[in-house]
């Protein structure tokens, strides 16, 4: 296995997505997503599903231990509707990367009328790049 | 932690979990993810946790390790219980 990279995946139900709006509203939304996110998505149930799939790829990327807190805050996915989504780390995130030598983040996406997938690569840095 | 503690955790289990099977059946050190909760409806039955206890998970007990069964997320409980009653 190439060391060089790590991959994270995850799979949202949108209903699950809508679920969490009904059940806990405003406090769901700005527990998980940034204001940029909110701004973005607008309560758009599908894209708010692949921003959070975007999320939980990223800190599976990031191979965090089991007992390590990685908050849904300290990772932005502020253009997941967008062609080229990009993912911008802050706080927990941002310091996770860089123990772990991380210097590119991929992400992709894809969907089906009820479920969304992502997929992020981590790249960290070669000996070549230092 | 008590009974009744770990009985309510498992109605927000049941409401929220979202799991394939009958939370009945999971004994108390049953791997949640592994038995098929995903990483969304973590953040469910984290928010439905804080509902039924009347206290706000901090950003430090976001982690797998604190979801993972019906006795870590009693034993953090019991952590933050008395942390926010301060």
């Amino acid at each position: 296995m190439d060391s060089s990279r790590s991959v994270g995946f995850d799979l949202v139900a949108l209903g699950e997505v809508e679920e969490a709006i009904a059940c806990f509203g405003d406090r769901y939304l700005r527990r998980v997503f940034t204001e940029a996110e909110l701004y973005a998505y607008r309560g758009n149930a599908a894209r708010l599903a692949a921003c959070f799939a975007a999320k939980e790829a990223t800190i599976k990327a990031l191979m965090p231990s089991v007992t390590e807190a990685v908050p849904w805050q300290s990772i932005s996915v502020p253009s997941s509707g967008s062609r080229n989504p990009s993912i911008t780390l802050t706080g927990q995130a941002s310091r996770l990367a860089r123990r772990r030598g991380i210097s590119h983040l991929r992400l992709g996406l894809s969907r089906t009328g009820t479920t969304v997938g992502a997929v992020v690569i981590a790249m960290r840095h070669t000996a070549t790049e230092r | 932690m008590t009974q009744p503690v770990r009985d309510e955790i498992r109605r927000v289990l049941s409401e929220h979990g979202r799991l394939p099977v009958a939370v009945s059946s999971l004994s108390d050190d049953a791997d949640l993810f592994q038995a098929g909760m995903t990483s969304h409806a973590s953040v469910n039955v984290m928010l439905g946790l804080e509902d039924a206890f009347d206290l706000e998970f901090p950003d430090r007990m976001l982690k797998r390790s604190v979801f993972e069964s019906i006795s870590s997320i009693a034993a953090a409980l019991g952590e933050l219980a008395p942390e926010q009653a301060a």
